[in-house]
C-alpha cells in the first residue's frame, strides 16, 4: 500500500499515538469488567449455558 | 436546480476570531454546529459508559457490581444523557452546520441566540452530573432511581438529586426551544431567492417539522417537572391522591411531551437519510411531496397518541381504543417514508460507502423496530409487553437505527465537507460492521427476555433469564467498545486525509456541494439564484 | 465512470443473469442446503411449544383472557413477520441487482413509470388494510379482556402493592395474605420467583382483581394470567381472570417502585374450587386463632415476645433494615444502636405505627397489637440493643 500524499510523518505519529491511547482504554475497560470475566468462566465452566 | 455562486474568503477582510473567544462568543453557525457535535460525542460516551455498567451488572444473575438504587440511577441517567445530551444536540449540530449551507443563507437568523442555545448545554450537563455525584456525599440523599420517566410518587421521595435534575431539564428545554425558534425563522425567511418551500431539501423540512414539535411539547415537560418540584417542596399535591391529586396526571404531562419527543429524535435522521440515499443511489429522492406530507402526518398524529405508553393505568375502554387506533394508524405515514427510501434505491445505481451502509441498515432495522411497535400498539397484547424487556428491545431498535445511526450516516456523509478531508473508508466500513453486528447481538435477545417474562429496570433476575442476558451483555461489550473506533476515525479525519472535493460524493446534489470543502468562515454572503 | 443515460442499456431489462452466466448462479449447492435448514429451523422456532420451552415466547396461558391475548399476539407477530420478509426481500433484491459495480445504470425516470406514479397510493392503502385487520381483531379481544363481567358470583380480590411486597385481601372471606420474597439460600433456583405465602386461587371461577398501592406505583404481572394493570396509590384499577388450569404461576412487579422493584415476586397457585374451599376454611381458622391470641389478657414475657418478634421482624422488616439491624443507610437507617430503638418507647411505637412521611418507612398499623408489641420488643433487645424493655399489646393499643 503506497503512502497517501497527505500523510506526513508527524501526522502519522500523532495518529498512532491516538490509536495506542484508544486501544489501551478499550483494553482497560475490557480487563476491569470483572463481571464479564466471572460470567465467561461461569459460561465455560458450567456448559449448561452457552 | 442550477445555481450561481460567489464564494470568497472573507477572513482577511475583518478580524476573524481566534482562541477561546472564537468558541465562547461564536455567532458562526459552522462553529456552533461543531460545538454541538463535540458536546454530543462526549455525552455519547458518558451515556454509553452507564449502559455498559448496566449490562455488566446484568451479565449474570445476582448483584455483583451496583447496589439497586445506583443501578436504577444509571438506567435513568443512560436515557437522559443519550436523549438530551447526545441525540438532540447532535441533530442540532447537523442543523446548525447544514441548514444555512443548504438554503443559501449566510448564517442562522439569530446568531447570538444560537450561541446561547449551545452554551446552556454544558451548564445543563453539569447539573445532571451533580445530580449523580451529590448522593455519594453525606446528606446527599438517595439516587434518582425512578427511570427517565420520573413517575411520582417515587420521584417525590427521591433526595435532592431530583431537584438538580429538574433544573437541568429546564435548561435543556430552554436550549431546545430557542434553537427551534432560530431554525424556524431561518427556514421560513432566509431561503435563497427561487427556493420555494417545495424545493427545500428534505433535511431542512425534517428540521422545520421537528422545531415546531419541540416548541409545542417542551413547555409541557417543563410544566410537569415544575409541578413535581412544587409537590416535593412547596406543599402542593398535584400528584398525591391524599391531597386530591393523581399520580397519573404526571404521566399524561410527561408522555404528551414524551411521544412527540421520539419523533423529534427520529425526524432529523430521516432527513439525513433523504439526503444520503439519493446520493448513493444516483437517483433523486422518490416522492418528495409525499415525504413532506408523511412527516407532517407523523408529527400531527404523533401529538395525539401519547397514552399508548400508559395502556395499563386503568383508562376506560373508549379511551384506550382511541389511542390504540391512533397508534396503529401512524404506521401508514412512517411506512410511506420507508417506502420512499426503498423506491429511491430501486433501479438506482448504488455504491456502499459508509453513509450508505448505515442508511441501508437503518431501513432494514428500523422497519423491524417499527413492526414490533405495531405489536405493542395492540392493547390486550400490551398487557403482557408493558414494562418488560420487549419494550426495551423495541425502542432500541427504533431509536438506535432511527436516530443514532442516522446521525452517524450524517456525520460520515458531511465530514468531508466540514473538514476538507475524506475519512478513511476502510475504517468507516469496519466501524459499521462491528457496530451493527454488536447492536443486533445486544438487543435482539431482549425481545425473547420480555416475552418470557423478564421485567425492565431490574438489577437482578431469576436464573431462567441467564442465557439471553449473557448474550446481550457480550454484544454490549462489542457494541460499546466499537465507538472508540468512531472517535478515532473522526479525530483522524479532522487532522488530515485525502483532499475532499467540493462535490465530495459522485451523486451528491444540493447547494452545500457547491461550496469549498471545508467552507469559508462566511459562506453565501451573496445569495445564489435558484432556478 | 458509468455513462449516465436515460434510455435502457443492455443489462437493465434482464433482472436475472443471462443463461451464459448460469455458472455464476446466485444459489450454488451448499447455499441451497443452507436455505433448506434455515426454513426448517424457522418453522421449528415458530412452533409455539418450542418457543415456550426455550423461553422465547409467552408461557402457556392459564386463563381464558390469557388465551385471547396469546392468540392476538401470535396473529400480529405472524402478520408483522410476513411484512418484514416482504420488505427485506425487496431491499435485498435491490441491493444485489441495482448496483453500480454490476454496471446498473440508474433509471432517472422511475418516478414516471406506472409503478412510480401509483405505488405511493397503493402502498399506504395496503398498509391501511393490514392495520384495519389488526385493529379489528384487537378490538374484539379488547372488549373481552378489558371490562370485568357483571356476574354476581364474581370473586373479588384486592391486590395492594407495597414497597416491596404484595398484600392480597380476599374480600369475600376476610382472609389476608402477605406475600414476600424468599431469600436466596432458601429459594435456590427459584430465587426472585418464590414467595412465603402464595396467592391461592380457584379454577373455573371468575375472579376480579382490584389493584391499589400503599405507597408508590406498582404493577401486578403474572404472564400466565396475562392481564396487567398498574397499582396506583389512592386509586383502584381492576382486571379479571378465569383460570382454566391448575398449577403454579410465577410473576413479578412490573412498574419501577424503588430499590427492590426486582425483588417483589408473585406466585399464584391455581387449585380446584373444592381444594380452594378447604384452603379458605383453614385460613379463616388460623385467623381466628391469631386474633384470640393477640387479644388475650395476658402479660407477655420478654423471651416470648423476643422470639415472636424475631420471626416477624425477619419476615417484614429485614428487607430494609436487614437481619443484622444495620440497615442500608441513608435510605434505610440502622436499628442497631439507633436512638429510636434505645430511646423513648413512645417515639419507637409512633414511627412503627405511623411510618415516616417522605421516606420508604410505611405505617404498620395494619398489624395487630401483639405483632407490633413483639416487633418493637425484639428491636429494643436484639443485636447490641439491651434496653430490657418489654412492650405489651395493651401498650400498643393505647398508642394507636
Amino acid at each position: 500500500m503506497t503512502i497517501p500524499e497527505y500523510q506526513t510523518p508527524e501526522l502519522r505519529k500523532k495518529n498512532l499515538r491516538l490509536v495506542w491511547l484508544l486501544v489501551g482504554f478499550a483494553l482497560f475497560i475490557f480487563f476491569t469488567s470483572f463481571p464479564f470475566w466471572t460470567g465467561l468462566f461461569h459460561l465455560v465452566g458450567n456448559q449448561a449455558a452457552g | 436546480m442550477s445555481t450561481t455562486t460567489l464564494t470568497h474568503d472573507e477572513a482577511h477582510h475583518h478580524d476573524a476570531p481566534h482562541g477561546w473567544r472564537r468558541w465562547l462568543f461564536s455567532t458562526n453557525h459552522k462553529d456552533i454546529g461543531t460545538l454541538y457535535l463535540i458536546f454530543a460525542l462526549t455525552m455519547l460516551f458518558l451515556g454509553g459508559a452507564s449502559a455498559m455498567l448496566i449490562r455488566l451488572e446484568l451479565f449474570q444473575p445476582g448483584i455483583q457490581l451496583l447496589d439497586p438504587d445506583l443501578y436504577n440511577n444509571l438506567v435513568t441517567n443512560h436515557a437522559l444523557i443519550m436523549i438530551f445530551g447526545a441525540v438532540m444536540p447532535a441533530a442540532a449540530g447537523l442543523a446548525n452546520w447544514m441548514i444555512p449551507l443548504m438554503i443559501g443563507a449566510p448564517d442562522m437568523a439569530l446568531p447570538r441566540m444560537n450561541n446561547l442555545s449551545f452554551w446552556i448545554l454544558p451548564a445543563a450537563a453539569s447539573m445532571l452530573l451533580l445530580s449523580f455525584i451529590v448522593p455519594f456525599f453525606p446528606g446527599g440523599g438517595t439516587q434518582i432511581n425512578t427511570g427517565w420517566t420520573l413517575y411520582p410518587p417515587l420521584s417525590t421521595q427521591v433526595g435532592m438529586s431530583m431537584d438538580f435534575l429538574i433544573f437541568a431539564i429546564h435548561l435543556l428545554g430552554i436550549s431546545s426551544v430557542l434553537a427551534s425558534i432560530n431554525i424556524i425563522v431561518t427556514l421560513l425567511n432566509m431561503r435563497a431567492p427561487g427556493m420555494t418551500l417545495m424545493k427545500m431539501p428534505i433535511f431542512c423540512w425534517s428540521w422545520l417539522v421537528t422545531a415546531f414539535l419541540l416548541i409545542l411539547v417542551v413547555p409541557v415537560l417543563a410544566g410537569g417537572v415544575t409541578m413535581l418540584l412544587f409537590d416535593r417542596h412547596f406543599g402542593t399535591s398535584f400528584f398525591d391522591a391524599a391531597g386530591g391529586g393523581d399520580p397519573v396526571l404526571f404521566q399524561h404531562l410527561f408522555w404528551f411531551f414524551g411521544h412527540p419527543e421520539v419523533y423529534i429524535l427520529l425526524l432529523p435522521s430521516i432527513g439525513v437519510l433523504s439526503q444520503v440515499i439519493p446520493t448513493f443511489s444516483r437517483k433523486p429522492l422518490f416522492g418528495y411531496h409525499s415525504m413532506v406530507g408523511a412527516m407532517l402526518a407523523v408529527a400531527t398524529i404523533g401529538m395525539v397518541v401519547w397514552a399508548h405508553h400508559q395502556y395499563t393505568i386503568g383508562m376506560s375502554i373508549g379511551a384506550v381504543t382511541y389511542f390504540m387506533i391512533g397508534t396503529i394508524i401512524i404506521s401508514i405515514p412512517v411506512g410511506l417514508m420507508i417506502f420512499n427510501f426503498i423506491a429511491t434505491m430501486w433501479r438506482g445505481s448504488m455504491t456502499f460507502e459508509t453513509p450508505m451502509l448505515f442508511a441501508v441498515a437503518i431501513v432494514l432495522m428500523f422497519t423491524f423496530g417499527g413492526l414490533t411497535g405495531v405489536m405493542l400498539a395492540v392493547v390486550p397484547a400490551d398487557m403482557q409487553y408493558q414494562d418488560s424487556m420487549f419494550v426495551v428491545a423495541h425502542f432500541h431498535y427504533v431509536l438506535l437505527p432511527g436516530a443514532v445511526f442516522g446521525l452517524f450516516a450524517g456525520v460520515f456523509y458531511w465530514l468531508p465537507k466540514w473538514t476538507g478531508h475524506m475519512y478513511d473508508e476502510r475504517l468507516g466500513k469496519l466501524f459499521f460492521w462491528i457496530n451493527v453486528i454488536g447492536f443486533n447481538i445486544t438487543f435482539f435477545p431482549q425481545h425473547f427476555l420480555g416475552l418470557a417474562g423478564m421485567p425492565r429496570r431490574i438489577v437482578d433476575y431469576n436464573m431462567m433469564f441467564t442465557e439471553f442476558n449473557m448474550v446481550s451483555s457480550l454484544g454490549a461489550m462489542i457494541f460499546g467498545l466499537s465507538h472508540l473506533l468512531l472517535l478515532y476515525i473522526i479525530i483522524k479525519t479532522v487532522r488530515g486525509g485525502r483532499k475532499a472535493e467540493k462535490r465530495s460524493w459522485e451523486g451528491a446534489k444540493g447547494l452545500e456541494w457547491e461550496l469549498d470543502s471545508p467552507p469559508a468562515f462566511h459562506t453565501w454572503t451573496v445569495a445564489p439564484q435558484i432556478k | 465512470m458509468t455513462r449516465m443515460t436515460n434510455h435502457r442499456t443492455t443489462r437493465n431489462h434482464l433482472p436475472y443473469l443471462s443463461p451464459a452466466d448460469r455458472s455464476q448462479s446466485p444459489l450454488p449447492g451448499h447455499w441451497r442446503r443452507l436455505a433448506r435448514y434455515l426454513v426448517a429451523g424457522i418453522a421449528l422456532a415458530v412452533s409455539s411449544v418450542a418457543q415456550a420451552e426455550y423461553g422465547i415466547n409467552f408461557p402457556e396461558p392459564a386463563a381464558g383472557v390469557a388465551q385471547e391475548i396469546y392468540d392476538i399476539h401470535m396473529l400480529t407477530m405472524q402478520i408483522t413477520t410476513v411484512l418484514l420478509v416482504i420488505v427485506f426481500a425487496f431491499v435485498f433484491y435491490s441491493l444485489y441487482f441495482h448496483r453500480k459495480s454490476r454496471g446498473y445504470v440508474p433509471d432517472q425516470n422511475f418516478h414516471k413509470s406506472w409503478f412510480g406514479q401509483w405505488s405511493w397510493v397503493i402502498v399506504p392503502i395496503m398498509v391501511l388494510g393490514v392495520d384495519l385487520t389488526i385493529a379489528g381483531k384487537a378490538d374484539a379481544v379488547l372488549k373481552k379482556v378489558w371490562e370485568v363481567p357483571q356476574d354476581k358470583e364474581i370473586m373479588d380480590i384486592k391486590v395492594t402493592g407495597h414497597q416491596w411486597w404484595w398484600e392480597f385481601d380476599y374480600l369475600d372471606s376476610g382472609i389476608k395474605v402477605e406475600s414476600r420474597y424468599v431469600p436466596k439460600d432458601e429459594a435456590g433456583d427459584l430465587y426472585l420467583r418464590e414467595v412465603d405465602h402464595r396467592l391461592v386461587l380457584p379454577t373455573y371461577t371468575k375472579i376480579r382483581f382490584l389493584h391499589t398501592s400503599a405507597d408508590v406505583l406498582h404493577a401486578f404481572w403474572v404472564p400466565e394470567l396475562a392481564v396487567k394493570k398498574d397499582a396506583i396509590p389512592g386509586y383502584v384499577t381492576e382486571t379479571w381472570v378465569d383460570l382454566d388450569r391448575e398449577g403454579v404461576f410465577r410473576g413479578q412487579c412490573a412498574e419501577l417502585c424503588g430499590t427492590w422493584h426486582s425483588r417483589m415476586p408473585i406466585v399464584v397457585e391455581a387449585v380446584s374450587p373444592q381444594r380452594f374451599a378447604m384452603w379458605t376454611e383453614e385460613q379463616q381458622a388460623l385467623k381466628l386463632a391469631a386474633a384470640a391470641e393477640a387479644s388475650a389478657d395476658k402479660e407477655w414475657g420478654l423471651d416470648e415476645l423476643f422470639h415472636k418478634g424475631k420471626e416477624l421482624y425477619e419476615s417484614k422488616c429485614a428487607a430494609c433494615h436487614q437481619v443484622t439491624g444495620m440497615g442500608l443507610p441513608p435510605a434505610f437507617p440502622a436499628l442497631n444502636g439507633s436512638k429510636m430503638a434505645t430511646g423513648p418507647i413512645a417515639d419507637h411505637l409512633h414511627i412503627v405505627l405511623n411510618g415516616k412521611q417522605g421516606t420508604a418507612m410505611q405505617a404498620w398499623n395494619s398489624l395487630n397489637d401483639l405483632e407490633i408489641a413483639a416487633i418493637v420488643t425484639y428491636e429494643r433487645n436484639a443485636w447490641d440493643n439491651n434496653t430490657g424493655d418489654v412492650v405489651q399489646p395493651a401498650d400498643v393499643k393505647q398508642a394507636r
